[in-house]
This record gives C-alpha cells, sequence and structure tokens, in this order.
C-alpha cells in the first residue's frame, strides 16, 4: 500500500488487489523519518480510475460478449492492466498519532508520499497506544479483520449509551449481550422489556442454566409486580398523575390533601383511597376527575388491594450482592397501564438513589420511543444519571430520540441503516465524522456495528458482535414454521 | 564586462532605446502585405467544406459536379465465404539515446455469413527503432534514409504496422483459401521491401484462390474524396465504379474502384488486385456486416487493436520493470511555454 493523495480530509491509500483492507480497519502509515507514525481509518473503498480505462473495460466487455477470440500477449500487457483495473483507492480518514508509543488526536502532520510505509495496525495494538482506564474486560465481538475486541465496562458505567439501527439488525442482541454481562460484573440491571425477549437468558442454547439464571428477577406488572400505594409515595404518585393521566392542577391538589389525610389515618390503601375521593368535600368536576383517574390506576392492576404482597426494589437488590438483571416485562399490559409502570419505575428509582438505598444502576430501554414521553429523554440524559441510572437506548427509529440526546450520548453502537433521513440524523449527531458513518453504516452487515464514543475512545470501532451463548427469544413469530 | 556586472549589482536603471515604433509598423506593415496578401476575389460564390477541428471533412455531394459514368450494381452471392480484417495500431512509448521504442499490436477479425466468428488479437511488440534497426528491418541499403526513418517517428509507426500487417498477412494467405483478407488503407505502394512483399503476397494469394482488398475509410486524395462524394447521393447499393479518369499512384498489379456497400453507408476506396472479379465483391457483401458501408471485420478489428491511454500506462510500466529503464524526469515544452489554453494541450488538473 502507498500514500495515493489527500484530498481535504481524506488521505487516499493505493491498494493493490491481494491487499485486502475492510472498510473501517485502521492503517499505519510510518514516515521514514520515524518522527510519528499516523494512523488512519479507511471509511471508504473506490477502484482507481486511471485514464483510458473506461474505454479498455468496454472494449473488453464487447470482444467478450460479440465473438470468441484469443490473444498473443508476450509481455503480458494485460496482467498489469488487470492489476490496476484491480487496484483499489482506500479512502482513509486520519484519527490521530502515535508518537513514542502512544497516541493522540492531533495530525498535523503529513508523511511522505514516497517513502512512508502502510500497513494495518490490529485493534490491540491501536488500543494499547490509547491507555484505555478499567480492567472489567466485556467480549464484544470481532473486529474487521478478524481479532476479538473488547470493551471496558468502566467505560459504559456513568454513560448515556444509544443503540440504534434499522430492524433485524441486531440491536437487541447487542442489548442482551451487554446487559448479561454487566450483570455477570455485578451491576444491577433494570430492563423494559417491551417484547418479552430477556426473560430466557436464564438459559443456555444448548438448555443449560446461565451463569446469570439465579440473579434474574422477571417482574409483571399486575401480576408478580404489584405496589404498595405507601412504597410508591406522593412523590411517584403525583408524577403519575401529572404526567400519564393528565390529572389538573386543581384536582391534583385535592388529590394531595386526600393522601395527606389517608396517610396521617394510617390507611393509605387502594380500597381506603376511592372511599375517600367519594366522601371528601370537594367540587363535583373535582371529584370527576379523581375518580375518572382512580378507576385507570386500579384497571391498571399495578397496585396491591389489602392483604396482596407489595415488591420494593431495594429489598429485590439487596438480595442479590453479585448484581440482578431485572426484567420488567411490559408484553402483555396495556398501554396506559405500561406508562404507569415506567413512570413509577423511573421516580421511585431516582428517589431511592437520592436516598442512597440503592446502588447506582444500568437501564435499558428496548423500543424506547414507544413509552417514553418527550420529558423523559431529557430527564435521562441530565438529571438522572446524576442520581445513578445509566441508560442504554435501543431503538429502531433514531429520529424518536432527538438530535439532543446524540448530542449527550456517551456511546453510540451504530448497526446498518441504509435510510439516508436516518443516516443524516445520526451522522450530524455523533462524535465521528458524517462521511465515515454515512460509508461504514451504510454497508454493515447484520449483527455488525459501528461503536462510538467514549467505549471506543472515539475511534470509531467496526464489530461484529459475538454470538451468545445464552438462548435469546424475540426471534419473529412466523406464521410459516416450516419455511 | 566588469562595468556591467557592478550596474547589476547596483541595481542602476538601464538606458532608454529611442524607437520610432509608429513609423516602423507603417514600414513593416506596408512592405509584407504587398508580399504576403492574395487576391481572394475568386473564391466568391464557390461551394466549400469546412473542416472541423482542423481536419478536413468528407462532403455528402461532389464539389465539382463532374459525372463519373453509371455505377456498376452487383448482387449478394450467399456462397458462404471466410472474410478476414486486419488492423494495426503502434504507439510511441519512449524515447532513448539511440532512437525510440514503439509498440505495435494487430488484430484480425473472421467473419462469414454476416457475422464475425472469432477474433485474433497479437501484441503489443515493442520494437527499439534505431538507424540499424531500420536497415535490417526494411531492407534500406542507404544509412541516411534509415536514419531519416528512424528519426521520424510517424513514418517508423507507419511502417512498423504495415511490416506487422504483412506478416500476418504472409501467414494467412498460406493457410486460407477462397477466403477474401481485407486490409485496412491502400495496398500496392511503400518503401521498396514492403512493394516486393506486397507482390510476393499477391502471388501467394492467387495460389490458393484468396483475394486482397485494401479499404480506405477517409482518402486524403482530393479527386477521389470528390468523386465518392459525388457517388455518395447514388441510390441503391451495392455497386461499384471504375474510373480511369482519377490519377492516382499505385502499384501496377492493383487496380483501383469506389464502391458503396450499403445503401445507408459512405463511398470507399477500394485497391483490388486487377484479376479480381466481380464475384469478390458480391461474396463480401455477403458474408460481412456492414456498418455505414464499412465491414464490420475491418472496424472491430481497430477497435481491438487500438491502444488506450491505460494501455499505455501499462506497457510503459512493463517495459520499464522488464528492462530497467531509467526514467528521465521531461517536461511538456510546447505547453510549459503556451500555456494549456492555447498549446492544444490538457488542462492541467
Amino acid at each position: 500500500m502507498k500514500i495515493f493523495g489527500k484530498s481535504g480530509s481524506e488521505i487516499l491509500i493505493l491498494a493493490l488487489p491481494g491487499e485486502v483492507v475492510s472498510q473501517g480497519e485502521y492503517l499505519l502509515i510510518e514516515d521514514g523519518s520515524g518522527r510519528s507514525k499516523l494512523v488512519v481509518q479507511v471509511f471508504n473503498e473506490t477502484y482507481l480510475d486511471a485514464p483510458g480505462l473506461a474505454e479498455e473495460i468496454v472494449r473488453d466487455q464487447v470482444m467478450e460478449a460479440s465473438i470468441r477470440g484469443a490473444e498473443h500477449d508476450p509481455y503480458e500487457i494485460k496482467s498489469v492492466s488487470s492489476l490496476i483495473r484491480d487496484s483499489r483507492l482506500l479512502h482513509c480518514k486520519a484519527r490521530g498519532i502515535i508518537k513514542n508509543g502512544k497516541f493522540r488526536t492531533s495530525h498535523d502532520w503529513l508523511p511522505s508520499r514516497v517513502s512512508s510505509k502502510v500497513s494495518k495496525i490490529s485493534l490491540k495494538e491501536l488500543f494499547a497506544t490509547v491507555g484505555r482506564q478499567g480492567r472489567r474486560a466485556i467480549e464484544l465481538g470481532k473486529g474487521r479483520s478478524g481479532e476479538d475486541f473488547e470493551i471496558l465496562a468502566e467505560t459504559i458505567d456513568g454513560r448515556l449509551n444509544i443503540i440504534t439501527g434499522k430492524k433485524e439488525s441486531g440491536k437487541s442482541h447487542l442489548a442482551k449481550m451487554l446487559s448479561s454481562s454487566l450483570v455477570e460484573l455485578g451491576c444491577f440491571v433494570f430492563i423494559f422489556d417491551i417484547n418479552d425477549e430477556y426473560t430466557s437468558l436464564d438459559v443456555k442454547k444448548n438448555g443449560e442454566q446461565s451463569s446469570i439464571s439465579s440473579r434474574m428477577v422477571r417482574l409483571v406488572p399486575g401480576e408478580s409486580m404489584k405496589l404498595d400505594l405507601g412504597y410508591v409515595g406522593l412523590r411517584s404518585m403525583t408524577s403519575i398523575l401529572q404526567h400519564t393521566l393528565d390529572l389538573p392542577g386543581a384536582s391534583l391538589r385535592e388529590f394531595i390533601r386526600i393522601w395527606d389525610h389517608l396517610r396521617k389515618e394510617d390507611q393509605l390503601t387502594m380500597e381506603e383511597l376511592g372511599q375517600a375521593i367519594s366522601m371528601w368535600r370537594a367540587n363535583d368536576f373535582v371529584k370527576d376527575a379523581l375518580f375518572a383517574r382512580y378507576h385507570t390506576l386500579l384497571s391498571s392492576r399495578l397496585f396491591a388491594k389489602e392483604g396482596e404482597r407489595s415488591i420494593r426494589f431495594e429489598d429485590i437488590i439487596a438480595k442479590f450482592s453479585k448484581g440482578a438483571l431485572i426484567v420488567i416485562s411490559l408484553a402483555h399490559i396495556p398501554a396506559h397501564a405500561r406508562r404507569i409502570t415506567i413512570e413509577f419505575m423511573l421516580s421511585k428509582l431516582v428517589d431511592l438513589l437520592e436516598q442512597r438505598k440503592i446502588p447506582p444502576v444500568f437501564l435499558f430501554a428496548e423500543e424506547a420511543h414507544l413509552y417514553l414521553r418527550e420529558t423523559h429523554w431529557d430527564d435521562i440524559v441530565t438529571r438522572m444519571r446524576h442520581f445513578g441510572i445509566f441508560t442504554t437506548f435501543i431503538t429502531n427509529q433514531p429520529d424518536a430520540l432527538g438530535a439532543g440526546v446524540y448530542r449527550q450520548a456517551d456511546n453510540v453502537f451504530l448497526f446498518n441503516f441504509t435510510n439516508d433521513a436516518d443516516l443524516e440524523l445520526i451522522s450530524k449527531a455523533t462524535t465521528a465524522d458524517a462521511e465515515t458513518i454515512k460509508a461504514i453504516v451504510r454497508m454493515l452487515p447484520q449483527r455488525s456495528c459501528m461503536t462510538l464514543g467514549k467505549v471506543v475512545s472515539d475511534l470509531p470501532v467496526v464489530v461484529e458482535v459475538r454470538e451468545s451463548e445464552l438462548f435469546t427469544k424475540g426471534e419473529t413469530r412466523l406464521f410459516f414454521m416450516d419455511a | 564586462m566588469l562595468l556591467g556586472n557592478m550596474g547589476i549589482q547596483l541595481n542602476l536603471p538601464f538606458s532608454r532605446i529611442n524607437l520610432n515604433q509608429e513609423q516602423l509598423f507603417q514600414e513593416l506593415i506596408s512592405k509584407i502585405s504587398k508580399l504576403v496578401s492574395q487576391d481572394l476575389s475568386s473564391l466568391r460564390g464557390r461551394r466549400a467544406v469546412y473542416c472541423s477541428g482542423g481536419r478536413s471533412m468528407q462532403p455528402i455531394s461532389s464539389l465539382s459536379g463532374k459525372s463519373l459514368g453509371e455505377p456498376n450494381f452487383f448482387n449478394n452471392d450467399i456462397t458462404s465465404t471466410l472474410v478476414v480484417g486486419i488492423d494495426s495500431s503502434s504507439l510511441p512509448v519512449c524515447d532513448l539515446e539511440d532512437g525510440s521504442i514503439i509498440a505495435v499490436r494487430a488484430s484480425t477479425v473472421f467473419s462469414s455469413n454476416g457475422g464475425p466468428m472469432a477474433y485474433l488479437r497479437l501484441g503489443p511488440y515493442p520494437y527499439h527503432v534505431t538507424p540499424e534497426f531500420v536497415m535490417s528491418k526494411f531492407c534500406v541499403n542507404r544509412e541516411t534514409l534509415a536514419s531519416s526513418i528512424a528519426e521520424d517517428k510517424a513514418l517508423s509507426q507507419s511502417l512498423l504496422r504495415k511490416a506487422l500487417e504483412r506478416s500476418i498477412l504472409a501467414a494467412l494467405l498460406s493457410y486460407l483459401k477462397d477466403s477474401i483478407v481485407l486490409v485496412d488503407g491502400t495496398f500496392g505502394y511503400g518503401v521498396s521491401s514492403l512493394e516486393l512483399e506486397e507482390k510476393r503476397m499477391l502471388a501467394l494469394a492467387r495460389q490458393k484462390n484468396n483475394t486482397i482488398l485494401g479499404f480506405t475509410k477517409v482518402s486524403r486524395i482530393r479527386n477521389l474524396c470528390d468523386a465518392a462524394s459525388s457517388l455518395f447521393s447514388i441510390k441503391g447499393a451495392p455497386f461499384y465504379i471504375k474510373s480511369p479518369k482519377i490519377a492516382v499512384k499505385h502499384s501496377p498489379e492493383i487496380e483501383l474502384i469506389l464502391a458503396k456497400f450499403r445503401d445507408d453507408g459512405f463511398v470507399f476506396r477500394l485497391d483490388i488486385p486487377k484479376e479480381t472479379g466481380i464475384n469478390v465483391l458480391e461474396r463480401l457483401s455477403a458474408n460481412d456486416h456492414f456498418d455505414r458501408g464499412y465491414p464490420d471485420s475491418l472496424r472491430l478489428a481497430h477497435h481491438f487493436c487500438v491502444f488506450t491511454q491505460h494501455e499505455d500506462t501499462c506497457l510503459k510500466s512493463r517495459l520499464g520493470n522488464e528492462f530497467d529503464l531509467v526514467e528521465v524526469p521531461s517536461d511538456d515544452q510546447r505547453q510549459a511555454i503556451l500555456g494549456w489554453m492555447w498549446s492544444a494541450g490538457r488542462r492541467p488538473k
């Protein structure tokens, strides 16, 4: 490989047919001067456009298509021609330099076109110079050249992550792999499971119990997840009434009075709440509004009746000293119950974290756009992560998240997108340059992703996500099962 | 000298030259205009074919309006006959101290029953063209003539192409029988060695009942060009015309005719052996495909042998590696002096 030229921020490298380099791979350009080494990433490849090549290709095609023939080419010009025809121009972006064995992102130096040597650099070699901080490795998969690539759990800790890509590109697979790895490392992971696909993570593909099976809790709102009003608390309840059930301010004030009254009387149950609303001396409109919301709360079946056992997150977490996967199954519950559950979860977790009753938690929000309201994005991006809720959004609708969330995201795992509008939105909001994203992401095969952000020290890496040994549900349910 | 140097070092101003420009220019104009100007009044009302990009164009009607007589129409004879088109091209690769390297390539296309069957492409063959090479290859005895040929790259290329074509022709004629072999351009004159070679080949062709026909796309001979144009508008084809009125130097064994093979086609000059019967043209017309009246065998042979710019690069690379040629830095002097815009050079990127 040789440096061919530089155009804008792009460095062009000429590669002969035998020199196979894939999009996303890193190359090292060593100048004869030995000062430093330039690290570039291949983001696109094109054919070498030599003068007169088009005529020759057309002519060869005509010759092949029209008549049979023979050639005597004593100097084998054709082989040289074939070599040039199959030569490729690797379009690269400079990512930084390696000087004295240390990587730096600045690259104010152009290596010699004559004496430079261009060679591949493995991800292992590259990241050894970066000096990543952490010791808890999560094996992510394989790089473009087939080498193993791992990320450090410390780079996900305290971060906002986004996993996005088009349908069936492998987003959920990565989410499951990351969440189970975090649990193995002792983390507490909450999952909003919209398709009921995480519950199978307790079983391996071969039928054996997985390493996290004993640390998994599945909570189904209305069934295994019932809530005591006392545990819900006024803060979470007002949040539900205000944001999910759109209770007007005047009614909310009356509700707070009723709540305080019941709490003082130590009668904070759903039955007592219903009675209190009916007996309460208030405007009929207010009472009607409160009753309507009360019945909605009742119909969600989320709140425990007298004698029913209520869950407490701090108790669940206390049971598992070495981390747990808490799956909130949202698949088979009505939409309003789903919204109530999410509203409660988020406000309760913040409440518990504020009081330091639970350690920081990771939250995986599958198909987040289906149930998280607008204001949640800002909450999660700004407020919640300071309390210790580290969210990972998983969505196939990148525009549902809004550019602000992308800009705040620390790590983005980008799977295949072919839609120009999606690519445009993501490329504007992420740390990597638009050309790299557009060129690479469009060509990504299934289950391969482009990893951006802190997790890869801001050096975009294309990874084929490893096969999981766990049994992963979530494949499309088919009518023609024998197909 | 010393004072001059001192002047330069001290940056002294130049002394003024008193030139009476007005008088000088008037004198020059009056004298030169008398010497060089021509009376163009005779041009009035004349018919003209404008050149395009410096190239002469083929008129589609006669400029002179002279009649060449009645055309001889003929029929297509569908007797299966092999038609072989031969063409060659050359490429100057580099200049050396004692000559130049020229690469030559030829291709032959075999047609029958109105369509192409197969092709053979030979080359490129590089030649180191020096006066010694010219003397031995073209049997030129005089050293000065050999030097002139070696110096003239266009002539060297033409001779090398002819030589390769004739070698292929000779090989084909000894193998084929009852076939028609088409060569691009005139047939029957050139340097003496080629003339002899061609005579030998005509004899060889006769032995196996083969016929060699020289097909000329564009004639540089004004009379021929005008005659061909006068035939262009004649309805119906194929036909040919033998015109003794056109004085063109050619071999005594060769006859020159103008022929039109297709109604929508052009009229071409054909160099044919004198003994050639009309049936050869009839079989040719039926056994080759004609595009705008030009035989497809020759057209394809031309396309297959021309060098592309890319092949030029490949050839240079191969020869450079094979013979460890040391490239001397060079420049396009004309372009450097005049700039790309007025020097017919390519615009630099």
